[in-house]
């Protein structure tokens, strides 16, 4: 949570009473020093702002640990050490490997779940986030919330906003009388011999009872919480719109069914309860009643089926002849990038031996290939003087041992327990196997000419939100870094698992544009999210990326702001050579 | 229970001393083992339901501080009383995973199976008993494993419960997915062995051992429901096993079959290539579809019995109902793609997967329009396992319907993994089959116990529970149409989805209610075993061989001889006999061995059936209208 507030909703009608006042104070200056030799501005303290959120937002908060750790005060923590924290943001992988004691104590704390690198920021970037994490966050967030309570309220009853535990002690205690109660009842139709109360009766009419409510229930459910039925909206694509008006006649399928059935359920508990002297009528099957059942849900089904499979196969072969724009959506824990195809109009290839900081998509590119291989052999040199080294830290972490009790004791003999089982050394040499692996990889695909290197991707733009062009049709490209993912689009009834190894796609037109669904609305603030619905890790509630639907002009002029991700470089002649299996994944069509 | 021993000694065959050992903890007689199972399912059931409110808890106060959640979890996985984001994620995993395999799956068909299928086709005991006695204690081990990962020092399990690598292959991708993963993996593996040997017990028990005149067409329809749910673990479970062992090599081995292009911000690119994710997702769900009808059959079938015996009416149809059992389970197996419609498989598949789903519906629909046909006209006696069995009818008509919006795979696109699924298969399988095993438990505890449950209770039970059901898992419905995804922590970047904080709030005090609901079905259950009111042989006059045996529950099950069985199990109310009920093992007066030739032959129901074959669907309509009294 960026800022921490009691998110009652107490608290948030306070926040909307003082939303006018707070945002105008939303970046106040409250910067107690100068960070990194700098001094805050305002300026700087909105880009922390802007880049917080971009960068850090999924994993950190100010107040509470969300994957990592709460930040608020981490500048004083380390104030001391600014360029550590500096190098440790920028690739806090390099320092753990170098041995760095501090970033292994880290490292260990989260149990090996590394920190995404940020390369690509520079140390000035870095201090705009710090300035505004040492601003105390800002109002930006609040104002979100804001224009969030104002929906809440129709909703809102209050009645629910807290546990009354002076509540929950008066039902215990009334239980405690039905008991008693029930207890004599018991004794005195023991003494009377037949039964005080007709159970029967009371049920049989509890059932009509309970169809009532329930009944009322389903209808006050539907006028109060159908108005967020995306249905309610317009679908923002094309094929939403004909799937809204699938699901408008499966409900008209289904609810007459439900009613009916359900009605007669509790009808019949309720007319046909036990009477004294009465026999049930003897009704053992009947053939034509039960054809009569089967045969129209079938027709039903066979109806809706038909329906479901033409959408279907309409909605996923939407693009035979493969001209649609094509943007590739990449998922990472826990973020989303896009790749957009650059000036060639064509997506480069793409390898996950390529990922490194400052090609976080692995796009193919010769230049950086061997610049990768460099840094890698570097680092395996690194790994190789860490696995050298990991007998005499061990003597240090054993000599250490003479002066600590209790849970410090017990946290060295941990530690040490790392080294004297082998997990450690076993760690680093898979590691390095890795590594190794990796190198020869993309040194046989470099010397494979062509292929992959073809330098389609050179002009390739890596982008943080999705810009789209209205009535135009789109064909997002999934792929995934490391565990699978899923792409919603809610609006745009569109969704898609993101596999790594397995490229999928999904294509559709956007008829909306941003502007257009705030109006539909009636919130200025709306905008298109997609965002990650297959469990992934910690941090899955917070993947997600803007996606911007506007018109051609707006989209120019955004794309046109967009820098390539190599500079252009002369294109080596490509030969009709193919690579090895795995190193053209982007290649691979989805089927399986 | 005092009774139970001195009466062992009148019976002839079975006049061995047992000790205490023998007698209640490593017994081979069948209704000592599915007490053991459906003690043990309590307490998964219970453990696993807290858990469940521990996240709602979450989900409904967000920035709230529970001190309780500290003291139950510890500082390191609820700090100052907030849970922790990945520990969410497992107790989300672990109450799944609880729910399915150790209440649903071993609590209820391993209680009932064993229970009911030795009793109801007149057999002394399982075809084996000593497996049988194996399958519980791999059950009762394989538990404690699951258990023990609570204890890890990364956590249990955190992958959901579908366990779908690479998030749970990799464990540097999530603390959940270390040592906690790998005990998920061992104690699963257990589970499967334990449920291949009960299964192979109880198909072979109901194949072999019925008692003279037990034709397959007089079987109950429990009977029918467990033999198809022990074939359905049998073809399935393996799947599992082997997707499961994979998913242990490659998590231990180095190997890749699930695993291919992987970046790891903690280990960089590894060396894994040529794996499918999608593969385990497969051999997952060619289990977890059938998985859904292994928990929900033998509550169907529980629900028939009930429903006969308390609408003191046959069953309608029954035949009708054995059909649809064998067509559920049959479709059963070739509808697990419609859990992967968007997993970018190919189109043609998914069309295949989305008929076969739809056609499910039918035989499903086919039940639920016969029980109510069976309440009609009937003489409802609303006995605590009536009202459980009337819920998971109306449950499985809500769930049914939802089912209809998820198997068709366009409407899939937009509601997969939203609120909208956990709603659907919270009351279609959730709901359903805990309300099934629960009629079953007031059902038979007199057989269990020799007592009986305390009536009033049950009742207030059953109402505060149908009750909060409804109102936990109905709202969910209309999130998922609005696009709330499911598995989240917090909407802390998605504050749109604040809206539903009310709603969330609404749910969790629903939910606490049903947790306080089955606090009631807890003290009535355990305190009846003790103070329960002294259970008559046939206290439902019902029609079934288990209510021939006497209150004490012996060993060999029928003191003399086994009965033989001379009609069908669902005679009641037969205008023919005075009583509204006629036991199986009863011989008609006129000639017992010449009816008993002439039964087999004719179906049984149709013999003293008044409705004529002639009588069309329209008479019988008016026929509605103008009840006649028989």
């Amino acid at each position: 949570m960026i800022f921490q507030t009691n998110n009652r909703l107490k608290g948030l009608f306070l926040f909307l009473g003082l939303f006018i006042i707070q945002y105008s104070f939303a970046f106040e200056n409250n910067l107690k020093r100068p960070i990194n030799g700098q001094d805050g501005s305002v300026e700087r303290i909105e880009e922390g702002s802007k880049l917080f959120n971009a960068n850090c937002a999924s994993c950190h908060a100010l107040n509470n640990k969300v994957v990592g750790p709460a930040l608020a005060g981490v500048v004083d923590k380390y104030s001391e050490d600014y360029t550590w924290l500096l190098s440790w943001i920028k690739n806090n992988q390099k320092l753990v490997k170098s041995g760095d004691e501090r970033a292994n104590k880290i490292y260990a704390e989260y149990n090996g779940a590394a920190m995404n690198i940020f390369e690509n920021l520079s140390d000035d970037q870095i201090t705009s986030v710090l300035m505004w994490i040492d601003n105390g966050g800002d109002g930006g967030t609040i104002a979100v919330d804001a224009s969030v309570t104002q929906e809440i309220a129709p909703v809102s009853d209050g009645l629910f906003s807290k546990i009354n535990w002076i509540v929950v002690v008066m039902c215990l205690l009334v239980f405690a009388v039905i008991l008693m109660i029930l207890g004599i009842l018991e004794l005195v139709s023991n003494i009377t011999g037949r039964e005080v109360i007709n159970w029967n009766n009371i049920n049989a009419y509890m059932m009509l009872v309970f169809l009532v409510g329930f009944f009322g229930l389903v209808i006050y459910e539907y006028s109060i919480h159908n108005q967020f039925n995306l249905a309610n909206f317009e679908s923002a694509s094309e094929h939403g719109i004909e799937m809204d008006r699938m699901m408008r006649w499966t409900w008209i399928a289904t609810l007459p069914v439900f009613f009916v059935t359900q009605f007669l359920l509790f009808f019949f508990s309720f007319k046909y309860r036990q009477k004294p002297n009465h026999k049930a009528y003897f009704l053992s099957h009947n053939n034509n009643l039960e054809y009569v059942w089967t045969l129209i849900p079938a027709i039903v089904l066979a109806v809706l089926v038909s329906g479901g499979f033409k959408m279907w196969n309409k909605v996923l072969r939407s693009d035979p002849d493969g001209k649609t724009q094509q943007i590739e959506v990449f998922a990472y824990q826990f973020g989303w990038n896009a790749r957009y195809p650059g000036a060639d109009g064509e997506l480069g290839k793409a390898n996950f031996n390529l990922i490194n900081g400052v090609n976080p998509l692995g796009v193919a590119n010769r230049e950086h290939a061997v610049e990768l291989i460099k840094e890698l052999e570097a680092d395996i040199l690194s790994m190789d003087t860490a696995l050298m080294r990991l007998p005499k830290e061990l003597a240090v972490l054993k000599s250490g041992l003479g002066g600590l009790v209790d849970d410090e004791r017990k946290d060295q003999l941990n530690k040490i327990k790392a080294y004297t089982s082998g997990d450690k050394k076993a760690d680093l040499e898979l590691l390095i196997r890795a590594r190794h692996t990796q190198i020869d990889r993309l040194k046989k695909a470099l010397a494979a000419e062509g292929g992959m290197f073809d330098g389609k991707g050179d002009d390739d733009q890596v982008v943080g939100e999705i810009h789209l062009v209205k009535d135009k049709p789109v064909r997002l490209r999934f792929r995934a870094r490391d565990v699978i993912h899923s792409a919603y689009l809610p609006y745009f009834r569109t969704q898609m698992n993101v596999v790594p190894g397995l490229p999928t796609e999904f294509t559709f037109t956007p008829i909306k544009s941003t502007r257009e669904m705030q109006a539909i609305k009636g919130d200025p603030e709306f905008d298109y999210y997609l965002v990650c619905n297959k469990i992934c890790g910690n941090a899955h509630f917070n993947m997600k990326m803007k996606v911007v639907v506007e018109d051609q002009a707006s989209y120019d002029k955004w794309m046109a702001e967009q820098a390539a991700l190599f500079v252009k470089k002369p294109e080596t002649p490509s030969l009709p050579t193919s690579v090895s299996d795995s190193t053209s994944t982007i290649e691979t069509v989805a089927l399986n | 229970m005092s009774t139970a021993t001195a009466h062992a000694h009148t019976d002839d065959h079975h006049h061995h001393e047992e000790s205490f050992i023998s007698k209640y903890v490593f017994s081979m007689d069948h209704k000592m083992i599915s007490k053991q199972f459906l003690i043990t399912g309590i307490i998964m059931g219970v453990i696993g339901m807290a858990m469940s409110i521990a996240f709602r808890l979450q989900l409904a106060y967000p920035d709230t501080s529970f001190p309780i959640l500290e003291w139950l979890f510890g500082s390191k996985w609820a700090p100052d009383g907030h849970l922790d984001a990945g520990y969410y994620m497992a107790l989300v995993t672990m109450h799944g995973t609880i729910m399915v395999f150790y209440v649903l799956t071993a609590g209820l068909s391993g209680t009932f199976a064993n229970l009911l299928l030795p009793l109801q086709v007149g057999a002394r005991d399982m075809a084996s008993p000593f497996m049988n006695m194996l399958s519980y204690w791999l059950f009762l081990l394989s538990s404690v494993v699951l258990l023990s990962s609570l204890f890890v020092e990364t956590g249990p399990a955190s992958g959901g419960w579908t366990i779908y690598p690479p998030l749970s292959a990799l464990p540097k991708a999530m603390a959940g997915s270390g040592m906690g993963m790998t005990l998920w993996l061992v104690a699963i593996v257990i589970f499967i062995a334990s449920s291949l040997l009960g299964g192979i017990n109880y198909v072979s028990t109901v194949l072999n051992m019925r008692t003279k005149g037990m034709s397959m067409t007089r079987l109950p329809l429990t009977v029918w429901a467990l033999m198809l749910t022990a074939v359905l673990g049998i073809l399935s479970f393996p799947v599992l096993l082997g997707g499961g062992l994979l998913l242990l090599f490659d998590r231990g081995f180095g190997t890749s079959f699930y695993l291919s292009d992987i970046y790891l911000g903690s280990a960089g690119a590894l060396e894994h290539t040529g794996g499918s994710p999608v593969l385990f997702q497969h051999l997952f769900w060619f289990l977890g579809h059938p998985e859904v009808y292994i928990i929900i059959m033998p509550a169907l079938g529980i629900t028939s019995e009930i429903i006969a015996v308390n609408s003191r009416k046959p069953i309608f149809g029954y035949t009708a109902m054995v059909i649809s059992l064998l067509g559920i389970a049959f479709l059963s197996f070739i509808v697990w793609g419609h859990h992967m419609f968007i997993t970018g498989m190919n189109p043609l598949l998914g069309a295949v997967f989305l008929v076969t789903t739809l056609i499910i519906a039918v035989p499903s629909a086919v039940k639920t329009f016969n029980y109510l046909a069976t309440l009609w006209r009937g003489n409802i006696r609303f006995t605590n396992a009536m009202m459980f069995a009337i819920g998971l009818v109306s449950f499985f008509i809500s769930g049914g319907l939802t089912g209809i919006f998820l198997g068709n795979a366009a409407l899939d696109i937009q509601l997969h993994d939203t609120y909208f699924v956990v709603g659907h298969f919270h009351i279609v399988m959730g709901c359903a089959a805990i309300f099934g095993m629960i009629a079953g438990i007031y059902h038979w505890f007199p057989k269990m116990f020799g007592r009986m449950m305390n009536k009033p209770l049950g009742y207030i039970h059953f109402w505060l529970t149908f009750i909060s059901a409804y109102l936990v898992f109905f709202p969910m419905h209309f999130m998922g149409l609005a696009g709330v995804p499911r598995r989240y922590y917090a909407f802390t970047l998605l504050p749109e989805y604040n809206v539903w904080a009310d709603v969330n709030v609404l749910m969790t005090l629903a939910a606490i209610l049903g947790g306080i609901a089955q606090i009631v079905f807890l003290y009535n259950f355990f305190s009846s075993i003790f103070i329960g009111k002294k259970a008559t042989q046939n206290p439902w006059e019902a029609n079934t061989l288990e209510w021939t045996t006497p209150v004490e529950r012996i060993h060999g099950n029928w003191p003399g001889e086994i009965p033989t069985v001379y009609r069908w199990a669902y005679d009641y109310s037969n205008p023919a006999h005075e009583a509204d009920f006629m036991p199986q093992n009863i011989p008609d007066e006129h000639s017992a061995e010449e009816l008993f030739e002439k039964n087999t032959s004719v179906d049984p129901a149709r013999k003293d059936s008044p409705v004529k074959e002639t009588v069309d669907f329209f008479t019988l309509l008016r026929n509605w209208y103008k009840p006649r009294t028989v």
